[in-house]
């Protein structure tokens, strides 16, 4: 009965997370931009944005290339690992530069082009990292060390579920690589998309990473000079909406292509991160084994390492520094986590809130689904956008006279991240929801069990380990996000965001502090990292009755003792 | 780990995290006067210090809010105009001074004659007392002394546009910041026709946009650019570091013989009231604390080395602030829109 009532719960809270922040949001624009744009040059983008597209289309398609490539060392370490132990190392080690904040990257490879003298400014000379001109390709090589997860991850899960047959197959009279690149491929082709999908959307969308490089000319800087015109403008929502209509209509391009692959991956999302193969035997060598993963670890703690090595050489001895970011950061730092944290708790409940509608019938599914596309959307509208409709509104309705839930709270900080990151929860749920048995879920109807209580007993225990990992993403992803936080940091809160503090120190180049804050920053990423593997990668269960009643008797046991 | 196990843990963590939240954090007051909100715009490590102090010798709690260095000022003057029907800063501290004036004449800020401020030169003092100015920061052009020699210079600011510079120079996306004001200063001193020119000059050369004037340093250092336009502070933090970097004051001459206007432009940070602060009290005495000659020797003892805007000040402190042109900042004020649609129509273009 517990858990039904708190499923009820979360249901509630769900809906009313999801009016308070994407209904916020999506009203808005609905409001503001109905009535078209105020003119047609908002409509029509000049020449120089088409420019700035173009050049972020560029170099988010070579990010995504690139991403790709660094991703093959972690896909031979990770198919090759012949111990389960080892496989949850890796995997720890491959969702970390996911998690960790992509400015992170960007400061590394910056404060590796700034050393004077020894082999890192002989190699950064001789590979002309620091050549006139190159900052696009620069901002793409550091996307893809922030994303190269993503293909990594989809690699290995699929050739896991659907590659491997057809790599047998091919073997049976073709080497290994040919029989990989055509028994094996073609079948993953899908889900290779869409991770490829997945990471064009995120490369050509960050704002933090391009300006750190000195890459000014794309699309995520220039939202910010609307942002600065839309002020000024009547509607300012409308304005930046009907601005960045461009920019969405490539990321629905780039999700319709991403679909099919998605739906190959519903029956085994969870692997995707668990990267579970099983017991399967390797046939690799050891030397490729060991070369793969020395690859693979190189590429992610390559930033852990340069700030260690930076510190290490500092102008203060290494405590002092650390202390001295602790003491100024320290209460942005925990207003950051536990908005992080109220935002996967927020992002989880509205996914149990649209499961549980999808579990009525029509027209309450309907409006199950039309709440998701809304989800959907407000991922991919500008954080600009999305921090000005929330500051709007949520300073209008409250009075600043008394205790109100715009300065006090951080409710105006949730719901942008909950905007902008509430989707991985909801996307989870919803994809891996349709797994369970259709035959369990009519017998528990016909049984007479309601809405919430196949929620709580038949999807919910299937699901929550999937459930906890996502919110543990969208937390990460929480921590370091700038672009709408500037906009919705409230104002008498007792700390600001973290991220928006180190993006700031992160452009006066090499500086104890911010290097020492950067390696604090990877902490949380860590835990997230570790936490999503080791949840997902434990398979839950539906209770059985007997279950129930064999713990029962356990619980009975034990009181009498 | 079953739903029902982790919903009273998951309640209690709720709880807990309810604390801060509901403003029951050890800043947190209901008392009018006991707290302020400030919305800053100078950077953290030099405004922290001085709003910390503030807080201990006062006893008022000081929220701060800053911006990012990509979008200085930018953002959170968007976020005071979003916030204008029911403002929620009391004060606002900016690092420069024509986002301010902008402010100014939308109505966002409120006249207030802060005390002690007698000593400040009238061209730093608006006339209906919606801001005060302090702590100047000149705009120069930074170089390497081991890549370029002086007699490589440029002398004055529409040298850039001459071809031996093609390639050499960047400076911040004039939309945001100082540069901003920068851009409208020389549009107000030569006038639309030779700033088209400049801009067409600065396009034909190769002139790179970066994000900020801090990373133009960076870029400086990292030898990807061999001039840059920012600020003295920029320069100076730079050189603590130990990068080899030195700077120019070019006089703003128009180009083609024009006006001739020796010197360059300071730009002084600026400090305002919120129009209907909620807490205009307690935001007058910050705003009389943060224009006062105290913080302007400490903004000049700081990695900043701002110039004090009192003369008497800078007497005794020493400080110079070399080749000060007399400019008009309201007059460029007037002009940011213009300014902002020739950098986007010819120089981005």
């Amino acid at each position: 009965m517990t858990t039904v009532w708190a499923v009820r719960l979360v249901r509630y809270v769900g809906w009313m997370v999801l009016a308070g922040s994407i209904g916020v949001i999506v009203g808005s624009i609905v409001v503001q931009a109905v009535g078209g744009p105020v003119a047609s040059d908002v409509l029509w983008p000049s020449p120089r944005l088409w420019r700035y597209f173009g050049t972020t289309l560029w170099m988010a398609a070579v990010a995504t290339a690139m991403a790709l490539l660094l991703s093959v060392p972690a896909v031979i370490a990770l198919t090759q690992a012949r111990r389960a132990w080892q496989r949850r190392i890796l995997r720890g080690l491959v969702v970390l530069p996911l998690v960790t904040m992509p400015a992170v990257f960007a400061y590394a490879w910056m404060l590796l082009a700034t050393r004077r003298g020894g082999w890192v400014a002989a190699v950064m000379e001789a590979v002309g990292w620091n050549t006139p001109g190159v900052e696009p390709l620069q901002a793409a090589w550091v996307l893809a060390t922030w994303l190269w997860p993503i293909p990594a991850l989809v690699l290995v899960s699929s050739y896991s579920h659907l590659g491997a047959p057809g790599f047998q197959l091919a073997r049976l009279d073709a080497s290994s690589r040919l029989a990989f690149l055509r028994g094996a491929l073609p079948l993953m082709r899908a889900p290779l998309a869409a991770a490829l999908a997945v990471t064009f959307i995120l490369a050509a969308t960050d704002s933090s990473v391009p300006p750190l490089m000195g890459a000014t000319e794309v699309w995520a800087v220039e939202m910010l000079a609307e942002a600065s015109v839309a002020s000024s403008q009547p509607a300012p929502i409308g304005y930046l909406f009907w601005r960045s209509w461009p920019m969405l209509a490539a990321i629905a391009l780039a999700i319709a292509a991403a679909i099919p692959g998605i739906r190959r991956m519903e029956d085994w999302l969870d692997d995707v991160v668990a990267a579970d193969l099983g017991d399967s035997a390797s046939t690799g060598s050891n030397g490729v084994w060991v070369v793969a993963n020395l690859l693979a670890a190189a590429v992610t703690v390559l930033p852990i390492v340069v700030f260690c090595t930076e510190l290490a050489g500092g102008r203060s001895p290494l405590p002092q520094i650390l202390s001295t970011a602790y003491r100024t950061f320290r209460q942005d730092g925990l207003a950051t986590l536990l908005v992080a944290v109220l935002t996967a708790a927020c992002a989880m409940a509205i996914a149990v809130a649209l499961l549980h509608e999808a579990e009525t019938r029509a027209p309450k599914r309907t409006f199950a689904r039309a709440a998701m596309l809304m989800v959907a959307v407000s991922a991919v509208l500008p954080p600009e956008l999305t921090g000005t409709a929330l500051t709007t509104f949520f300073s209008r309705i409250s009075d600043p006279s008394g205790w109100n839930i715009y300065d006090h709270t951080p409710w105006s900080w949730i719901a942008a991240m909950v905007a902008r990151f509430g989707f991985i929860p909801v996307a989870v749920v919803w994809l891996l929801s349709r797994r369970t048995s259709s035959a369990l879920v009519a017998q528990a109807r016909s049984d007479g069990a309601s809405e919430s209580e196949r929620l709580a007993h038949l999807h919910l225990p299937l699901l929550r380990r999937s459930l906890l990992a996502a919110g543990m993403m969208t937390a990460c992803l929480t921590v370091s996000e700038v672009g709408a936080a500037v906009l919705v940091q409230p104002p008498r809160f007792f700390g600001g965001s973290l991220a928006v503090q180190v993006d700031g120190q992160m452009h006066y180049g090499r500086q104890d502090e911010t290097i020492a804050l950067s390696l604090m920053l990877i902490v949380p990423a860590v835990a997230g990292a570790i936490g999503a593997t080791w949840l997902v990668g434990r398979p839950g269960r539906i209770r059985s009755a007997d279950d129930a009643r064999s713990q029962g008797k356990r619980r009975m046991a034990s009181g009498v003792r | 780990m079953r739903i029902h196990r982790i919903f009273p843990a998951a309640a209690v963590a709720l709880a807990a995290c309810l604390g801060p939240i509901t403003g029951c954090d050890r800043g947190g007051t209901d008392e009018p006067d006991a707290e302020v909100v400030v919305y800053c715009s100078v950077d953290t490590a030099f405004a922290e210090p001085i709003l910390a102090d503030y807080e201990r010798l006062t006893g008022v709690k000081v929220h701060q809010i800053f911006d990012t260095e990509a979008g200085k000022t930018t953002g959170l003057v968007s976020k005071l105009k979003a916030e204008k029907g029911r403002p929620r800063a009391d004060v606002w501290w900016s690092s420069e001074i024509f986002g301010t004036m902008e402010l100014a004449s939308g109505g966002v800020l409120a006249a207030y004659e802060p005390a002690g401020i007698d000593d400040i030169p009238r061209q730093y003092r608006d006339s209906s007392h919606l801001w005060t100015a302090v702590g100047l920061r000149g705009r120069v052009i930074a170089y390497d002394p081991k890549r370029t020699r002086p007699d490589e210079l440029p002398r004055r600011w529409c040298d850039l546009v001459e071809p031996k510079y093609a390639g050499q120079f960047r400076m911040a996306d004039p939309r945001f910041g100082t540069t901003r004001g920068h851009m409208a200063v020389l549009l107000s001193l030569w006038g639309e026709e030779a700033m088209r020119g400049f801009y067409r000059g600065l396009r034909n050369n190769g002139c790179k946009l970066t994000d900020g004037n801090s990373q133009s340093v960076v870029l400086l250092s990292r030898g990807v650019a061999n001039l840059v336009a920012t600020d003295t502070d920029d320069v100076i933090v730079a050189q603590g570091r130990g990068d080899s970097v030195a700077m120019i004051y070019p006089d703003m001459d128009a180009p083609g013989g024009g006006r001739s206007v020796s010197g360059t432009l300071w730009i002084p940070c600026s400090v305002a009231l919120v129009s209907g602060a909620p807490r205009a009290e307690a935001g007058r005495k910050l705003v009389d604390f943060l224009v006062s000659a105290e913080i302007e020797v400490r903004l000049h003892a700081s990695e900043s080395r701002n110039v004090p805007v009192r003369p008497g000040l800078r007497a005794r402190l020493g400080a110079e602030s070399p080749g000060e042109a007399a400019v008009d900042y309201s007059a460029a004020a007037g002009l940011l829109d213009l300014s902002d649609r020739l950098v986007r129509d010819i120089l981005l273009e």
